[in-house]
């Protein structure tokens, strides 16, 4: 398994920075969900990754070497994107031939029935396809060539709703088989979250958090009671959002609740719900959150 | 050992992807010169008499343009191909170094093949090499095949710059042109008066050794700068 370490990360572009100081660990063997806005510096981190391009400083490390350049980590990781195929004239079977002549695991068989399931037939040239269709056949690449990190950014977009049902059941049958390191960015966070070990999300360049899926949504939730009490409770948490309506205030909060608090919600009669994934990084992405 | 296996099959892989392309082109000016010769054998081509050209002489220019197109295409249509099947940017550069020797080899080898065959079946012809009626044969091959190199390597900087920098590839046509020109005024005498340059020098006729030294120095210099431009390039992900 690999590990994946970014060190005072940045890039730059111009007067913009892409990234400001990354420093995140991924542990091999995990599926991760990269999510963060349009613009937020995703694909600039998967691209440092897949040696598309060097940072400006600071240092990455995969399985412990510098991945750029490097011809024993570069054919390890798989960086899958919506792919242009407009220029592609070769056919589907060829694109499955280049893959496997340059992919030390690419599994032929698997690729073939993945691209049976997803209807896609092998002496087409990959320019005559659908959107929908070159985006499943991006994915089948990506899956097929069983490197020990393979990356999906957006590569889901031009999918209809069932095709990308069959590529999560595709992608979690196959990580039980082959356990590896997956990351998906994504903005399509509420239909893919239960895909998710662990969460990153990026905003403006930065690592707003890291954490396990649960742990995280076990700390977020919304609170909701008359405007008084829940004041009381929010006035030393972590507020993302608030809502007024008539003398009824609702809050979303994060953080960990200690036992003292949930007695103190009992007490005030407050009421929890808890809140997607979805909802969690809307509300810490919002243009409205100060911390944001 | 992983390394060593990647790189051969680049090489391998270039090589015969680019030879179909010139499977491709060298049967058009097959098609074309042998229509030229059937039909307007007195028009003249290259300021020489249709009737005075072998496939060789014909073939040189033509071959010329189709590598400097090759070496533009060059990066743009593999490297970024080969980076996202996990393939180094050294292991694309010293492919593509590889492959185009010898496709311009390849090229060179038909051209002269052909021509062979031509002498055995018209005897009388006048220029079976553009070095000159007496030119050796070896030499031909030898020139046709560095100088159509040369220009490989032109459009491959040109290639390579737009691919890097964008408009600012620009300057590197001028560069190009630079080299390309230089390696031609290296020639130009020889083409013409070959045999007399050969074996008379004199102070304003460039010697044959400089001639093919200069050319083979401005091969050399175009690939390192490629493989300078190339060593850290950003893949453009389209």
């Amino acid at each position: 398994m690999f590990d994946i370490q970014f060190e005072n990360v940045c890039v730059t572009f111009g007067e913009t920075e892409a990234l400001k100081n990354i420093n995140l660990h991924l542990e091999g063997g995990k599926i991760y969900g990269l999510i963060g806005r349009n613009g937020a510096g995703k694909t600039t981190l998967l691209s440092l990754l897949a040696s598309y391009r060097e940072p400006d400083s600071g240092k990455i490390t995969v399985n412990g070497q510098k991945p750029f350049e490097n011809p024993e980590i570069m054919p390890e990781i798989t960086f899958i994107y919506e792919k242009d195929y407009s220029d592609e004239s070769e056919k589907v079977k060829g694109l499955l031939d280049a893959a496997e002549r340059y992919r030390p695991r690419f599994d032929r068989k698997y690729a073939e029935e993945l691209l049976t399931r997803f209807g896609i037939p092998l002496d087409k040239p990959a320019k005559s396809l659908s959107k929908g269709k070159k985006a499943a056949l991006n994915v089948t690449l990506g899956l097929a060539n069983r490197t020990e990190v393979t990356i999906f950014d957006e590569a889901y977009l031009g999918m209809d709703a069932p095709t990308r049902e069959i590529f999560y059941r595709a992608l979690m049958e196959d990580y039980t088989d082959h356990p590896r390191t997956f990351i998906l960015s994504t903005h399509l966070v509420s239909e893919m979250d239960y895909l998710f070990e662990e969460v990153v999300i990026l905003h403006k360049g930065q690592i707003l958090l890291k954490e396990p899926v649960e742990e995280l949504l076990e700390q977020a939730r919304a609170v909701t009671g008359t405007r008084e009490k829940v004041n009381e409770f929010i006035s030393d948490m972590k507020v993302l959002e608030t809502q007024e309506l008539g003398g009824v205030k609702r809050a979303v909060m994060y953080g960990k609740l200690s036992e003292e608090k949930m007695k103190k919600a009992e007490q005030l009669e407050l009421e929890f719900e808890t809140i997607s994934l979805q909802d969690l990084f809307i509300h810490l992405t919002s243009e409205a959150n100060p911390d944001a | 050992m992983l390394k060593k296996g990647v790189l051969r099959k680049v090489a391998v892989d270039m090589t015969l992807i680019q030879a179909k392309w010139a499977a491709w082109f060298i049967g058009i000016v097959f098609a074309i010169y042998v229509l030229f010769r059937i039909f307007t054998p007195n028009v003249e081509v290259h300021s020489v008499s249709m009737e005075t050209h072998s496939f060789l002489t014909m073939a040189y220019s033509p071959s010329k343009v189709f590598m400097l197109v090759l070496g533009i295409l060059s990066v743009s249509s593999f490297l970024p191909f080969y980076v996202q099947h996990g393939v180094t940017r050294r292991d694309y550069f010293y492919g593509a170094s590889f492959s185009s020797t010898v496709l311009t080899a390849g090229l060179m080898a038909i051209a002269w093949l052909v021509t062979i065959i031509e002498q055995v079946i018209r005897p009388d012809m006048i220029n079976p090499s553009f070095l000159g009626p007496d030119a050796s044969w070896l030499l031909t091959a030898f020139i046709f095949t560095l100088v159509i190199l040369a220009y490989f390597a032109g459009g491959w900087l040109i290639g390579a710059g737009f691919y890097r920098y964008g408009a600012g590839g620009l300057l590197f046509i001028l560069l190009a042109i630079l080299f390309i020109s230089f390696v031609e005024s290296l020639w130009e005498f020889k083409q013409t008066h070959f045999l007399l340059l050969y074996f008379n020098f004199s102070d304003e006729q460039i010697p044959m050794s400089v001639s093919l030294l200069g050319t083979i120095a401005t091969i050399i210099v175009s690939f390192l700068i490629v493989r300078l431009m190339t060593k850290r390039v950003r893949i453009k992900i389209k």
